[in-house]
Formats: C-alpha cells, sequence, structure tokens
C-alpha cells in the first residue's frame, strides 16, 4: 500500500513514529559522544610521553613531550604542553586554556627569545611540530559542536564497536569535514576514528589505538598512532608515565610557568 | 490495520539497514609489526610507583573488558619526582656558514663559526647558576679587505634565585623585552650584537650583558626591574667588516647622509662606555580580554651614536635617553594583533655642522600574524613609524614608515622550511630581502641556502649595504 493511500490518521502516526525513532537514535548517538567526551579522566593528569614520526625509507624522528592538564571550575579545561627533546625544540612550551564557552586562550613560550607569545587557537589545519596531527586534535572538542549519528555495530580491535559518525556543526570550525568513530561501548573508547578532509567518501587520516592500561583506576591511551592514509607517514604516540589527581597547582597553568621550566619539573612522572 | 503495522514494521526494519549501508568497510588488518619502538631515552625517568607495570601485563589489560571500579583513596597513588638537583652542560649554538659576496668591493666571501657552550647547575628549588662562554669568528676574502678575527666572550653567566613569585637574577643576562619580532621597542635593555648585522633573528642580534633583575609575580601581572651597573655597548663588528656601522672604502656612516661624511675613510674612531647603563621598569599583564605592558625606561642605548669630534675622530657614544612606552597583544579573528607606541627624549642627531643634537622620537610597530587557512604557514606583518620631533635641519632621516616581518612555511612532514624575511620602506627607498630554505629533518641539525638582498637610498640601511647582498650555505645546530 502506497503511503499516500493511508488514512491521514495512520499516516501522522507513521510520521510521528518515524521522526520519534530517528530523534531517538540522534539522541543515543548524542549520548554515546557526551560518554566518550565524559570518560573518566581525573581532575588533573601528568604524563611523559614520545611522538614518533615514521616514514618510509627515513629514520624517525622523536619528540619528548610532557603534558599536564587541569580541569578547573567552571568547566574550563588548562593544558600545558612542554618539549623535552630534541634539543632545538627543548624548553618549547604551549598553554592552552579551554573555556567553558568553547573559545581557547593559548600561549607559546619560545626559549631563544625568552618570550611568551599569545598566538590564535583557530589554527585548526597545522601540523604540530612536523606530526599528522593537527593543532585541532590538541584542543578539547565539545559534543555539542557536532551533530553525531550512529551508523551501525562494526568489530575494531576484536571488540563489537558501536560506530559514530560526527559533523562539526559549523563546517569552518574544524579541519574534517567529518569524522567517523568505532567505539567500545563498555568503557567509551575510541578504538579506531577516521578522519574525512576535502573528499567526504575516503578518509585522509586514521587514528587507531594500539594499547591501553589503568593507572590508578583510569584507563590511559598508552600506545596509538595517526596515519596520513595518503603519504603511508605515521605519527606514533606513547605515554611513557602518567600520573592522575596529584593536585597539580593552577598557578602551573599561568605564563609565569610557561616561561620558567623549573617551576613544573618537578610534578612530572 | 494490520496492513498499517506491517509497514511500520518493514520500516523500522529498513531502518538499520539503511545505517548499516553508511558503515564504512571493515578495516583489513594488516600483520602488526614487531614493536620496534626503541626504549626511552636513558635520560627518560621511569615514574615511581609505575616500573613495576611489565608491558605483557599493559597488553593483556589492553584487551579486558571495562569492569573498571571507580578511583578510590585506597588506590596505590604514584608520586612524581619532586624536584631533583640537575646539572647539564651543552652546546646551545653551533653555526657554521659560507657566504659569497657577488657585488662587495671589500670581500667575495664571508664565513661564520659561532659556537656557545653552557653549564647549568640547579642544587635546589631555589638556587640556579649558570655558565655560559662564546665564540665568534669571521673570516672576508678575495677583495680590498681581507679580514678575519675571532672574539670570545661570555655568554648568560648568572646566578639566579627563586622563591614563590619571587625571581632575582644577577650576572650576564640576555633580556630582550617586547612583542614585536625584529625592532620591539620596548627592547631597551638588551645589548646589540652588530657582527652580522641583520643576517640573524632578533634572539641572535642580542648578547648578554651584567645585570641585575627583579621578577615579582602578582597574579595576572608581572613587574620587571632591571638594573644595568656595568655598561656594555653593542658588539661591533671590526671596522674592516662589510658589516660594520662605518665604511671606510665609501666613507659613509650609517644611517648619516654620505654628501658629508668623506672625511670619514680617514678618520680615528674610539668608543666610549664607561659607567652604568641605567635602569628600567617593565608592568605586563596577561589575560583576558588582551595583554599589554607598559615600560618606563632610563638606559644608555647599545646601539652608538657616532659623535664627530676635533681630528677629525669619530667618537661611538650612548648617551641616556628616557622611554615611555606601551604594548598590547590580542587575538581577534583568527588573527593576532599586536602593537607598540613608544615615546624616547634625548635621541642623538647629527646637525648639518655634525654636531650633535638631541631631540624625542615617536615610534610606532603595528604587527599582524595569521597563518593562512589555519596551515602550516605563518605570515607575520609589521608597519613601522619612527618620527624624530626636530625643526633642524638634520644628517639623519626624520621619518621612517615601512614594513618588515616573514613569511615560513613547512613542508614534507615538516623536513623541510622556506621562509623570507622582508622589509622596505613606504616614504624612501630601502630594500631587505632574504629567502632561506632549509632542511631540519636531520634533527636536531638544520642545513640551509640563504640569501639577504640589500638595497636602498641613502641614509637607509638597504642603501648603505646595498653593496653587500649575501648568498649563503649554512649548518646550524644545538646539542
Amino acid at each position: 500500500m502506497p503511503f499516500s493511500s493511508l488514512p491521514l490518521f495512520a499516516r501522522f502516526l507513521l510520521l510521528a513514529l518515524l521522526l520519534g525513532a530517528a530523534g531517538a537514535r540522534a539522541d543515543e548517538a548524542a549520548d554515546l559522544a557526551q560518554r566518550v567526551y565524559d570518560r573518566p579522566n581525573g581532575r588533573d593528569l601528568t604524563t611523559l610521553g614520545r611522538m614518533v614520526l615514521t616514514e618510509k625509507g627515513r629514520a624517525p624522528r622523536i619528540r619528548e613531550i610532557v603534558t599536564y592538564r587541569l580541569d578547573k571550575s567552571g568547566g574550563e579545561t588548562a593544558n600545558l604542553i612542554r618539549f623535552i627533546y630534541p634539543e632545538d625544540i627543548a624548553g618549547t612550551g604551549l598553554l592552552s586554556i579551554d573555556k567553558a564557552d568553547g573559545n581557547t586562550d593559548q600561549w607559546l613560550y619560545l626559549p631563544a627569545l625568552d618570550r611568551v607569545r599569545r598566538i590564535s587557537s583557530d589554527r585548526k589545519g597545522g601540523r604540530f611540530v612536523g606530526s599528522d596531527l593537527y593543532f585541532e586534535d590538541l584542543q578539547e572538542r565539545k559534543p555539542s559542536e557536532d551533530r553525531h549519528r550512529l551508523l551501525g555495530r562494526q568489530t575494531e580491535n576484536g571488540i563489537l564497536c558501536d560506530v559514530l559518525e560526527s559533523v562539526p556543526i559549523d563546517p569552518k570550525d574544524s579541519a574534517y569535514s567529518r569524522r567517523i568513530s568505532w567505539i567500545d561501548p563498555a568503557t567509551a573508547i575510541a578504538q579506531r576514528v577516521d578522519y574525512f578532509e576535502k573528499d567526504p567518501a575516503t578518509p585522509s587520516k586514521r587514528w587507531l589505538l594500539r594499547g591501553k592500561k589503568r593507572n590508578q583506576g583510569y584507563w590511559t591511551l598508552t600506545d596509538s598512532r595517526v596515519i596520513d592514509l595518503e603519504s603511508g607517514h605515521e605519527t606514533r604516540m606513547v605515554v611513557d608515565a602518567a600520573l592522575y589527581d596529584q593536585r597539580l597547582p593552577a598557578k602551573l597553568f599561568t605564563t609565569q610557568a610557561l616561561a620558567d621550566e623549573s617551576l613544573e619539573s618537578e610534578y612530572r612522572p | 490495520m494490520n496492513k498499517l503495522l506491517l509497514t511500520l514494521s518493514l520500516l523500522f526494519a529498513v531502518l538499520p539497514a539503511h545505517a548499516a549501508d553508511e558503515l564504512p568497510p571493515p578495516r583489513v588488518v594488516a600483520q602488526e609489526a614487531p614493536d620496534d619502538l626503541p626504549p626511552p631515552r636513558t635520560t627518560t625517568r621511569k615514574p615511581r610507583g609505575l616500573e613495576s607495570a611489565a608491558p605483557a601485563e599493559a597488553a593483556m589489560q589492553a584487551s579486558t573488558a571495562d569492569d573498571l571500579p571507580p578511583p578510590s583513596a585506597r588506590s596505590r597513588k604514584p608520586v612524581a619526582r619532586g624536584f631533583r638537583p640537575t646539572l647539564k652542560v651543552g652546546v646551545d649554538d653551533l653555526l657554521l656558514e659560507a657566504g659569497g659576496l657577488p657585488d662587495a668591493p671589500e670581500a667575495d666571501s664571508y664565513s661564520t663559526l659561532r659556537a656557545s657552550a653552557y653549564v647549568l647547575w640547579q642544587p635546589s628549588r631555589n638556587w640556579e647558576f649558570r655558565a655560559g662562554a662564546r665564540l665568534d669568528g669571521m673570516t672576508q676574502a678575495g677583495g680590498s679587505a681581507d679580514h678575519d678575527e675571532m672574539l670570545a666572550d661570555y655568554s648568560d653567566t648568572y646566578v639566579r634565585y627563586r622563591n614563590g613569585d619571587t625571581r632575582l637574577t644577577f650576572g650576564a643576562q640576555t633580556i630582550i623585552w617586547g612583542r614585536a619580532d625584529e625592532i620591539p621597542l620596548a627592547d631597551r635593555v638588551s645589548r646589540a650584537d652588530l657582527t652580522r648585522f641583520s643576517l640573524d633573528d632578533l634572539a641572535d642580534r642580542r648578547r648578554a650583558q651584567l645585570a641585575a633583575r627583579w621578577e615579582q609575580t602578582m597574579g595576572d601581572y608581572k613587574l620587571d626591574a632591571v638594573w644595568l651597573p656595568l655598561f656594555r655597548g653593542a658588539q661591533l663588528p671590526d671596522v674592516a667588516s662589510v658589516w660594520s656601522p662605518i665604511n671606510r672604502s665609501t666613507g659613509q656612516i650609517i644611517g648619516i647622509d654620505p654628501a658629508l661624511t668623506a672625511w670619514v675613510s680617514g678618520a680615528r674612531i674610539e668608543e666610549d662606555e664607561h659607567g652604568s647603563g641605567g635602569g628600567a621598569l617593565r608592568l605586563t599583564r596577561t589575560g583576558e580580554p588582551f595583554d599589554f605592558g607598559v615600560t618606563l625606561a632610563r638606559t644608555r642605548q647599545s646601539l652608538p651614536y657616532y659623535r664627530v669630534d676635533a681630528g677629525p675622530s669619530l667618537t661611538a657614544i650612548h648617551p641616556y635617553n628616557t622611554f615611555v612606552g606601551a604594548d598590547f597583544e590580542l587575538v581577534s579573528g583568527g588573527l593576532t594583533w599586536r602593537l607598540e607606541l613608544g615615546h624616547t627624549d634625548d635621541v642623538p642627531v647629527t646637525l648639518t655642522t655634525t654636531a650633535m643634537d638631541k631631540t624625542r622620537a615617536l615610534d610606532a610597530i603595528g604587527v599582524l600574524e595569521f597563518f593562512p587557512g589555519g596551515g602550516d604557514t605563518r605570515v607575520n606583518l609589521q608597519l613601522v613609524a619612527h618620527a624624530l620631533q626636530t625643526d633642524r635641519s638634520i644628517l639623519e632621516l626624520k621619518e621612517y614608515y615601512g614594513t618588515n616581518g616573514e613569511i615560513e612555511t613547512t613542508f614534507a612532514q615538516g623536513r623541510w622550511k622556506a621562509a623570507m624575511r622582508f622589509s622596505g620602506g613606504f616614504n624612501v627607498h630601502d630594500v631587505y630581502l632574504s629567502p632561506k630554505l632549509g632542511y631540519v629533518g636531520w634533527e636536531p641539525h638544520e642545513l640551509y641556502i640563504a640569501a639577504h638582498y640589500f638595497d636602498g637610498e641613502a641614509r637607509t640601511l638597504g642603501g648603505f649595504h646595498q653593496d653587500h647582498s649575501l648568498i649563503t650555505l649554512g649548518l646550524r645546530t644545538k646539542f
């Protein structure tokens, strides 16, 4: 029976049910995105890690990084990144304050000039220290900035995952046109993320989880990699040590500490 | 009704199937390569409390389901490393550069060796000691003024005390105030290095000088007080060097109308840099809605003014002047805006009689920095204005309006870097262009090829060095 030949009441009922079902699935998708965002991660976190940049036929390049994160009151998050190796970038620091309203303040410390500079956080697509990570990948992305849709379930890393599509509400707000994430429903941890840029059908980058570990009751993603699917270039991110809830002082997330490495070094793992 | 229910059930059955059609095809899982990740450097300390966790255990945990209990106070809690005394020795700068001067009558080639090493000792939270030394060598050959020299000097060598929000530093230090990249107006307490003119970036055009510095942080504010007990003028190249501010071959002094300085070729050159360098205060604030700073300085500038004395002789002097400046920095619409404004009194100028006079100067620098398309290219564009406030006839330019800056990009996964530094005058013909291509994939070393092109009219920097355009091949590193 064609839809138009149904009685009017039945047509309304059918549409209401369909819309309700679609709405329920959208809610489910948004809930899943929120669960991933809300996954327990401690009040503060310090990691000591490495980024290994590999390219076929070339020696890998390694960056050693210390990161500090503090969840402040009012939905504000502060992040401090310090490079400790190689020597040509050692001491360089990046301080980001992600505000509750979605804005980000960012300062860069350049040891050669001993100067702190305010920089724009709108630089989404620039490569972070030559890696396959964009500056956007370092920023916290709130679920409300994307439209989410569940695409189904698929096995990834041996786990049956929920497959979630996330499309930026404001296309100018992201270097990516969409992201598809394979999320372990038990832990709300992504096992894989495909990133799409210009071509809406073919991902340009892929993030894969390689290992995770419990530290102080929290899951730490200890080993993951981002692959540039066009060039094959790969950036592997390894967390060698993680410390949660060591009561990092708010003073650590100031331009004073950004410019004086010795103020934060004693909080390193 | 049965038909309706059938239709609904069919539609619902179709919904997930439709979504499943949009699922990407399953990933072809390649055989994982054996883990060839090198272990952390020996300097990377393993964390206390985590050392017992074996990789095998970690891998096993990775595959377990989430039966994670909420964190509790009873959980074993690793601790941070805390303060540890450190001793660090390193080479913070090594530059080897060979250059060709195609147009210079003085030389065909100009080469540089620069090396700087340091020892840094931090025995406690409060105390830090640093000792540094540098060696600067140059040689120019193949023209009318073959010359080579080697200069040893100290670099940052100081004692530092820090306690809470206070930091005190005494000794030789490099302090570069301001927000602009090329010529920050608030830069009133640093010592300039003119041995390579403007070939290097700002940080490499400054040297350490003896200073007592008090830095006090008060929330978002920081007070920076500097006293220069023993003045040292700018490090100048030998008068035979192509980068000397006095060119004996052409009889010119940089910035002065050459029509009146033909006698310079035979003049004696002396230096007067006795006494204290003065002191300065800078107050800055960081935070919403923008960062700003104010600077008050009563200092002697390290850049020399050449006073004409009887003889004739030229004496490099560094008279005191008072600087009042304000600057701010904000981000808006993806652009970083920086602005510096300054007023300086007692600026020495040269009357047409070659006698020295003093006047006031007003300066402004506006900076715009952005990354086109949010990508890997950085554009730094600066507009500069300089106006001497005198009605008298002088040999210097009374006004200068121009632009300078840098465009820099990386490519091939950040292994290559291309940059263009530039400077140009609006009201006078004054050009400086410096393209550079560097290979930085061999970390931490940089191999580069660069060019420096100068052109301009009399009294401009580009005009003074218009015969000194240079092509260089260099290696720069630190370890």
